[in-house]
């Protein structure tokens, strides 16, 4: 076979190479590496520019009134909260059962007996049922779910 | 925390501001954008979104705090405006949030921003049945491997509820893919 066999016949467009690597940079960065979403091609390059015209850095400013309306909101919400404050007492008493109920369920009765006086006594008891908002207590409830059951007092 | 505070007063001083937004913008703008596109789900509506987001960071950026990390801050602005955007656009349509993003999951399958194969397209249009708030700390968790505190920091929530709105997205997304 001779070598001119060996000669490709194949052409690039002018200047392909050139840029190429910048090409293949921009298609990597436009993969999100965790997942199947994409973005146009040089579009982390684009929308600084366009963020950055859309930005007045010398706006001057303007009174505002909305700091007056939501001061005036603020005090309105805390006489609400005082009428609401009645049945946060209901809240905190479900609360205290949902969790007594959760210790009962999760030990035994031989596991109760070995726990010193200390764990029952209230302020520590509801020291370890602390790290729970009242809200997502009530939530993980209407699950069916208890704190124990999710191991939600296991560190991550 | 010092550094911070110095990158702080060099965006809020007329003098150094351009220079650093123009570095927030640099780092933060594909966190963000991958955040607020999980959220929203389409290009264009994430693009939209991440530029609101970081005017809204420019004009409130001398009200930050400093009491929490600035990125987590620009998080929850993120995190905001994506939420907001929701809402707009469901109202618009006269459905809820939830019956939105289950549209625009669905439309995943014509989307050329969109390479997954047959079970990534279920992943997502599992993630897309999830409550508003499951589904936000399981983006979080599982394909930004956010940890706990830092979600609790940017959803403002306890992280034992972060922990059971995530058990329960895990087991819901595993019935749905078995299905």
């Amino acid at each position: 076979m001779s070598s001119i066999y060996k000669k490709l016949f194949f052409k690039v467009p002018e200047g392909y190479f050139n840029d190429f690597d910048q090409k293949i940079a921009q298609k990597i960065d436009s993969i999100e590496p965790s997942s199947c979403f994409r973005t146009p091609i040089d579009y982390f390059q684009s929308i600084e520019n366009q963020i950055l015209d859309k930005i007045d850095y010398h706006k001057e400013e303007t009174p505002s009134y909305s700091n007056y309306i939501w001061k005036a909101m603020a005090v309105a919400s805390i006489i609400v909260l005082f009428f609401v404050n009645e049945k946060d007492a209901i809240d905190q008493n479900e609360l205290a059962n949902f969790f007594i109920e959760d210790y009962l369920t999760a030990n035994n009765t031989y596991e109760i007996a070995e726990h010193s006086d200390y764990s029952f006594e209230v302020g520590n008891f509801i020291e370890n049922y602390e790290s729970i908002a009242i809200d997502d207590a009530l939530e993980i409830r209407l699950y069916g779910e208890t704190p124990t059951n999710l191991n939600l007092f296991d560190d991550e | 925390m010092e550094q911070q505070n110095q990158f702080i007063k060099a965006l809020t001083s007329p003098e150094t501001q351009e220079v650093a937004f123009k570095k927030l913008l640099t780092d933060y703008k594909k966190q963000l954008y991958w955040h607020i596109r999980k959220i929203v789900i389409e290009h264009e509506d994430a693009d939209d979104v991440l530029q609101n987001t970081f005017i809204k960071v420019f004009e409130n950026i001398d009200k930050f705090k400093g009491n929490c990390n600035i990125y987590t801050w620009m998080y929850k602005i993120a995190t905001n405006e994506s939420l907001n955007f929701l809402g707009k656009k469901s109202k618009q349509l006269g459905i809820s949030n939830e019956d939105w993003i289950e549209k625009q999951s669905a439309k995943l399958e014509s989307d050329v921003y969109f390479d997954g194969d047959e079970m990534q397209l279920k992943l997502q249009k599992a993630i897309s049945k999830l409550p508003e708030k499951q589904r936000l700390v399981f983006n979080m968790r599982y394909f930004e491997e956010m940890k706990y505190e830092k979600i609790s920091e940017v959803l403002e929530t306890s992280i034992g509820g972060l922990k059971a709105s995530y058990h329960h997205a895990v087991k819901k997304i595993k019935n749905k893919i078995n299905e």
